[in-house]
């Protein structure tokens, strides 16, 4: 049906079909990730594991607000139930050191969903939206963080759980700091091309409805608090399996994995590298990592200014995310040159 | 085919529809007038389960459809072009009809080609944006989504509203073919007397949420009704 009928003037100026960029530079940034190891020492290289899950985690957000428009000030009590859901796993109980990732995999991602859906329940069909969902998320984060100290014979309280073993799949364990990276770089590879292709399909339009008018929606016949329920329980769960796996990365747990600060940090990411795109998020959380490494090398100070002061210009001058905003300035100014030939 | 018997809405604790009754038969145009501000945009809303009915009974067919959920209701055959149109601004005009297609039973299914015949401009933009059409188009695009899904019923809310002139004509048009051919009843919202006198079977009038006057399409003439009901 396509073909048949695409001759004539389908190149329209507001014309939204053809190559996707945010394709092409997903897989020319994740060629040059995997070509990194060749260059990187092996210290770098667990840093550069731990940002690849950061990614993962800031590419769960975008997944969630990126593409409802309504931004979870929670996310890191995913991040934090699937990183502890390991720890917990792993040094509470005595598991065949052949399964014991598998089963701490399992049970942090499902500890998430299932608050996530008990949470999302609750409040997407009792129809909270926009602001108050922030709200009732941010709080959720602050309960996550006090139970995460408070509880201490399970969580280790402020000191954490130290001694989680690197995961190990099928008897092959991800132990030096090369296997352990290319680990992230699968994760992170299969959750941005599964989420790509998700969302570029069918539910990626109902979304984009919903985010255009949830109540238009419901009129032709979607049930849209079961959409979005769904697509927050699947953020959540792709934001604590980074967790886990972040977990198992470091060794140990602590109570700033399931933090306000790590939220917020996560949203700043999503907004730097463009929420909505997927790609950008990934390459956000890159940015912002390097510019805290050099910042913090000044002053340590100095990044929590920083990063407050981005948070307000993002929340006044671009709420869309630092690269719309830029390619909106970009456009005007070339429609000005444009203009006077 | 829709039976809707004493109906009544409220928004908090102001009530807005008194309990309207209404009927509207097999392939039957039916027009709702008022003034601004009776309800006939909320009586719509509660319809489709935006506005919650505090009281009385919608049937469709044979079936009972009161307190059924907005989806569900679109599921069970009611196409609804709400006020301003309701597309999607930032969909393309090929997506917006996809839209349409989630509430046929099958949940599957192409754009109805008699569609695209009677409106060939959502066809030639199919890839545009649909919030850079014109207000015409977006009103045809409008109700072609609304009957992509095959409806039993199709609410529309003012379709003439901010269209010029020659497209509401071809509106009414469309409206008398598509009940003629299709198994379909409508019931429109408009202020536009001649679309109304144009297209409608008889018309109901509603004064402060209730029908107050219902007639046959001849009695539009009849000036002093008019002037009585809503000055004019």
């Amino acid at each position: 049906m396509k073909a048949a009928i695409s001759q004539g003037r389908s190149a329209t100026p507001a014309t939204r079909r053809g190559l996707r960029p945010t394709t092409l530079v997903a897989i020319a940034t994740l060629v040059v990730l995997a070509a990194l190891p060749l260059f990187a020492k092996s210290y770098a290289l667990t840093s550069y594991r731990d940002v690849l899950l950061l990614a993962v985690f800031a590419l769960s957000l975008d997944i969630f607000w990126g593409r409802t428009g309504i931004l979870s000030f929670g996310h890191a009590t995913f991040f934090g139930l699937g990183a502890y859901g390991m720890a917990v796993v792993a040094i509470h109980f005595e598991i065949d050191p052949a399964w014991v990732s598998l089963a701490g995999l399992l049970f942090g991602v499902g500890l998430a969903a299932a608050v996530a859906t008990l949470v999302g329940y609750f409040i997407l069909y009792g129809g909270v939206r926009g602001a108050y969902f922030t709200i009732v998320t941010l709080a959720l984060t602050l309960i996550a963080h006090h139970v995460a100290v408070g509880w201490s014979d399970v969580t280790g309280g402020d000191s954490g759980l130290i001694g989680v073993p690197p995961i190990t799949l099928f008897g092959y364990a991800f132990i030096g700091s090369t296997e352990s990276y290319y680990l992230a770089l699968a994760v992170l590879t299969v959750a941005l091309f599964g989420s790509m292709r998700l969302l570029h399909g069918r539910l990626g339009l109902v979304l984009a409805a919903i985010r255009d008018s949830e109540t238009k929606a419901r009129t032709l016949g979607y049930r849209t608090d079961r959409t979005l329920l769904l697509t927050f329980v699947a953020s959540a769960s792709l934001a604590a399996l980074a967790g886990a796996v972040y977990a198992a990365g470091t060794g140990f747990v602590a109570p700033d994995f399931i933090a306000l600060l790590l939220s917020t940090e996560v949203i700043i990411w999503v907004a730097v590298g463009g929420s909505g795109t997927l790609i950008g998020p990934v390459i956000g959380t890159a940015i912002v990592w390097k510019l805290q490494q050099e910042i913090s090398s000044i002053s340590i100070a100095a990044w929590p200014i920083a990063l407050g002061s981005f948070f307000i210009l993002l929340v006044l001058v671009f709420p869309q995310g630092l690269p719309a905003y830029l390619l909106k300035k970009v456009r005007a100014l070339r429609s000005g040159k444009g203009a006077a030939p | 085919m829709l039976r809707v018997s004493q109906l009544t809405a409220a928004y908090g604790s102001a009530q807005v529809l008194n309990g309207v009754d209404l009927e509207l038969g097999h392939k039957e145009i039916v027009a709702l007038l008022g003034r601004n501000g009776m309800g006939k945009t909320t009586l719509m809303k509660s319809l489709m389960a935006i506005v919650p009915v505090s009281g009385g009974r919608v049937r469709l067919g044979e079936r009972d459809i009161t307190g059924l959920r907005t989806h569900e209701i679109a599921k069970s055959g009611v196409g609804y072009v709400p006020q301003g149109r309701g597309i999607f601004d930032k969909l393309t005009v090929e997506e917006n009809l996809r839209m349409g297609m989630r509430a046929l039973p099958n949940g599957a299914g192409g754009v109805p080609e008699f569609l695209y015949e009677q409106f060939p401009i959502l066809r030639e933009r199919r890839a545009q944006v649909a919030g850079t059409l014109s207000g015409g188009q977006k009103q045809q695009l409008a109700i072609s989504r609304a009957l992509c899904s095959n409806p039993k019923v199709l609410l529309l809310d003012e379709p003439s509203e901010g269209v010029q002139p020659n497209i509401v004509q071809e509106l009414g048009v469309f409206l008398r073919g598509l009940v003629d051919r299709h198994d379909i009843a409508v019931l429109i919202v408009e202020q536009n007397l001649e679309l109304v006198h144009q297209t409608a079977d008889r018309f109901d009038i509603m004064v402060k949420g209730r029908i107050v006057h219902s007639g046959a399409n001849s009695e539009l003439d009849d000036q002093g009704m008019l002037q009585r009901f809503l000055s004019v």
